[in-house]
């Protein structure tokens, strides 16, 4: 099952190539793998899911 | 040369401090007392763990928060034995991706720091404008 937050974020996927601030993405995207249940409970509370709360 | 042992220790607390536990180079003990310290540091902020308490101005120092920090610190925390540390690994994490994702949602882009007392905010200070990564592209996976 897709993870909204970590599909949000993953975008850096991409930028990781692009300039850099990899570091910023991979950071995040290996934080993410650990803990993207927890963000995206938290996301959810905080209302902060957006469009892809329906994702 | 830095001599470890003689060279005097600064007084300042610094995010720094705590990348020993990363470096799996301390007892239980000091795990422990290392936890309790980085929760009662003043460092943990909403948006990160802040580099210093120092308001300088510089990049490297408060409110500043840098990526390769908060990793340190989380891998640390999480894997150091000590308790309270997976707990603490994961209220940093939390703060650090709540700041990007706030930031990018916000405005598109991922910094190379942010303001650790204001989510989603850009760190500040240093020679140069701060940095961030130029797209709007989205790549869902």
């Amino acid at each position: 099952m897709r993870c909204p937050a970590r599909a949000h974020i993953a975008y850096a996927v991409w930028l990781h190539t692009q300039d850099g601030f990899g570091w910023t993405n991979g950071v995040a995207l290996w934080l993410l793998e650990r803990y993207a249940q927890s963000f995206a409970r938290e996301l959810r509370e905080d209302g902060e899911l957006g469009d892809l709360a329906n994702q | 040369m830095l001599i470890l042992g003689t060279s005097p220790s600064s007084a300042q607390v610094s995010a720094a401090c705590f990348t020993p536990l990363w470096a799996g180079a301390c007892s239980a003990a000091q795990a422990e007392a290392a936890v309790a310290s980085l929760r009662g540091s003043g460092l943990l902020q909403p948006g990160g763990v802040a580099t210093t308490l120092v308001a300088s101005g510089q990049q490297w120092d408060w409110p500043n928060a840098w990526p390769p920090l908060q990793q340190m610190l989380v891998e640390g925390l999480a894997g150091c034995g000590a308790a309270g540390g997976a707990v603490l690994a994961e209220e940093v994490a939390l703060c650090w991706l709540r700041s990007n994702h706030r930031g990018w949602s916000r405005d598109g882009v991922m910094r190379e720091k942010y303001d650790a007392t204001r989510p989603g905010e850009s760190g500040g200070g240093g020679e140069y404008a701060p940095q961030v990564c130029l797209s709007l592209a989205y790549h869902n996976v």
